[in-house]
């Protein structure tokens, strides 16, 4: 089977399995699942823009603008449909991305992660002080839930929802993957200059990829705020951005289903430990950790394995 | 006269906060995402000291025996971090970086276990106010503008007069080149780890009985930091004071002229531009 049709079975598959666990799960279970959904399209998306070699860590800020987008175009004068304004809002989020990637793309490596990380603190910052459009700290509140739902305050129909939207994103990511720019990208990734010697604008599809990427970020972030009915800067927090991240380190960002697994194993820590969610970044931690320092020491035996058996 | 000493107060903590994470980033291109961490250790470190010691020995006294213990305590971090992450990651800033941040979860929740995630408050160690010409700073201030420049200087003096100073700078030049010397480049990464760490020990030490310390003291002060290192310039240290520098000015003065809630955006605007038209940073040189 191809790369291209794996990735869609398993976004298909993870679609369904939403809505199958939606209809049998109970109501505590609904509300899982639907976060769930949502934050695996803010990991699918962010594994995009991982194809390009750099790991940003403004992805959860460039969600807040879709959050904002949402309340603000949702609300008058604007008045918009919610769903309207949640593509607005992804819209929104890809053109800051792309603002934001002439100076942040010029770095590599360390400087990529320092120069978006700062760039989204600021971003968050920004949300709190701009109190007039934002709300200050206490954000916007009285989001309405879309209005295509035949019933809005259904979770159940909000699910379903989350995973047409999920579904659709990952058929676009999943083409895009499979495209001849994706290729591209990737190979991108792999060496800027040998790229770059064969004629590839290295530079104007990495701003792609965090431009696409910037767009799922975006719709999440709208999703998000619709869910909660409130979007402040307290949803922007590190601890989602850790996760996404975390999820891609565990998961690994070969194919779809490695942020996806990666997710799932964090959601169940998380769960597990319900009881004391203090400790849940802690053990988080620690499995990102493991999870890095053992896949650099399996490499390394592999390595020594191959050598020996050659 | 208070404005410029504002000014002088707000690069001395930028400078402590930046320094370490410049020294670290410089030589060995690694960023530890945990100095914050650090930093907030060595305030903790420097409350547990002056709680216990300070009725048998006075405020001064005590106080600086927590920031020696700070010191010890997060050059020991330091030292594990060294071990136990970026020895088996070597090559692979992407790891540390991560591997860190998932670090610094690791020491927030544990500090958050042992002292409660409410913020505490050190009794400062030194009382009063001293005047300036018709200016006043609060004593505790002056201590972390001593501590800046003592830190300052100390780092130039080592790296630019002692033998372990030069070797670290040759590996900050040229890692492979300094190898090829007989330079034990692990050995310097390690000094140099340690080194930066204890940095952030002394800086939250000298910190502490200024602000409330809580466990998200460092984090939240990272970004700044970050921003400072990339607009002073890749691998240049004093690229980094001068951006420290930068920074403490134009922010007291955007605080004093009633424009403090655009702090953050600014600062971001000024990394944006600098990166724009040199990615190297103000100071730093084209790798």
């Amino acid at each position: 089977m191809s790369a291209f049709r794996r990735d869609l079975m398993t976004v298909c598959a993870l679609g369904a399995a939403l809505v199958v666990g939606g209809f049998v799960g109970s109501n505590y279970m609904l509300g899982v699942l639907v976060l769930f959904g949502m934050t695996s399209i803010l990991v699918l998306s962010y594994r995009t823009i991982t194809t390009m070699g750099g790991w940003s860590f403004a992805h959860i800020a460039i969600m807040g603008i879709g959050g904002y987008s949402v309340a603000i175009l949702s609300k008058p004068p604007f008045g918009l449909p919610v769903l309207v304004a949640t593509v607005a809002g992804g819209l929104f989020a890809a053109l800051f991305a792309a603002l934001l990637s002439y100076p942040v793309l010029r770095t590599r490596q360390y400087y990529f992660f320092l120069s978006t990380f700062a760039a989204g603190e600021a971003l968050r910052q920004c949300f709190i002080q701009f109190r007039e459009i934002t709300g200050g700290t206490s954000g916007i509140a009285f989001i309405e839930r879309p209005e295509i739902l035949p019933n809005p305050s259904s979770t159940l129909e909000f699910l379903c929802l989350v995973a047409a939207v999920l579904v659709l994103l990952g058929i676009f990511y999943a083409s895009l993957d499979a495209s001849d720019a994706g290729l591209k990208i990737k190979a991108v990734g792999e060496d800027e200059a040998l790229s770059s010697s064969i004629g590839i604008d290295a530079w104007a599809l990495r701003a792609l990829a965090f431009i696409l990427g910037s767009f799922g970020a975006g719709i999440a972030g709208g999703l998000f705020a619709t869910y909660n009915g409130i979007v402040s800067p307290s949803d922007i927090n590190a601890m989602l951005m850790f996760k996404v991240v975390a999820a891609c380190v565990i998961g690994g960002t070969t194919r779809f289903s490695g942020p996806i697994l990666g997710l799932l194993f964090l959601t169940l820590i998380e769960e597990i430990f319900r009881v004391v969610p203090e400790f849940v970044p802690m053990i988080w931690g620690v499995f990102v950790i493991i999870a890095i320092l053992f896949g650099q020491w399996a490499r390394g035996r592999l390595m020594v394995w191959r050598a020996k058996n050659a | 006269m208070q404005i410029l000493l504002n000014c002088l107060s707000l690069t001395s903590f930028y400078l402590c906060f930046a320094l370490g994470l410049a020294l670290v980033f410089g030589v060995m291109r690694i960023i530890n995402f945990a100095h914050g961490e650090f930093f907030m250790i060595g305030a903790y470190a420097t409350y547990l000291c002056i709680s216990t010691l300070s009725p048998q020995v006075g405020g001064p006294v005590a106080w600086a025996i927590g920031a020696i213990v700070a010191a010890a305590v997060t050059g020991l971090l330091g030292l594990v971090l060294h071990r136990t992450m970026v020895v088996p990651l070597g090559d692979k800033p992407l790891a540390i970086f991560i591997s860190t941040l998932a670090l610094s979860y690791v020491i927030q929740t544990i500090v958050v276990q042992i002292f409660g995630p409410v913020g505490l408050s050190i009794a400062p160690p030194m009382r009063g106010v001293v005047n300036f010409g018709g200016a006043i700073l609060p004593a505790s201030r002056l201590v972390v503008i001593g501590v800046a420049v003592v830190l300052a200087a100390g780092l130039w003096v080592f790296l630019m007069r002692s033998e372990a100073g030069r070797r670290i700078r040759a590996v900050a030049q040229n890692p492979r080149g300094a190898l090829l010397q007989g330079i034990r480049t692990e050995k310097v990464g390690r000094l140099t780890l340690i080194l930066g760490s204890s940095i952030a020990g002394i800086c939250g030490a000298a910190m502490g009985p200024i602000s409330q310390i809580s466990p998200y003291m460092g984090a939240g002060t990272l970004w700044k930091a970050f921003i400072i290192i990339i607009v002073g310039g890749i691998g240049n240290i004093w690229g980094a004071v001068a951006a420290a520098a930068i920074f403490g000015v134009l922010d007291t003065l955007m605080s004093q002229f009633g424009a403090g809630r655009f702090l953050a955006l600014t600062s971001a605007a000024v990394m944006l531009f600098v990166l724009s038209v040199k990615p190297s940073g103000l100071f730093g040189e084209k790798e």
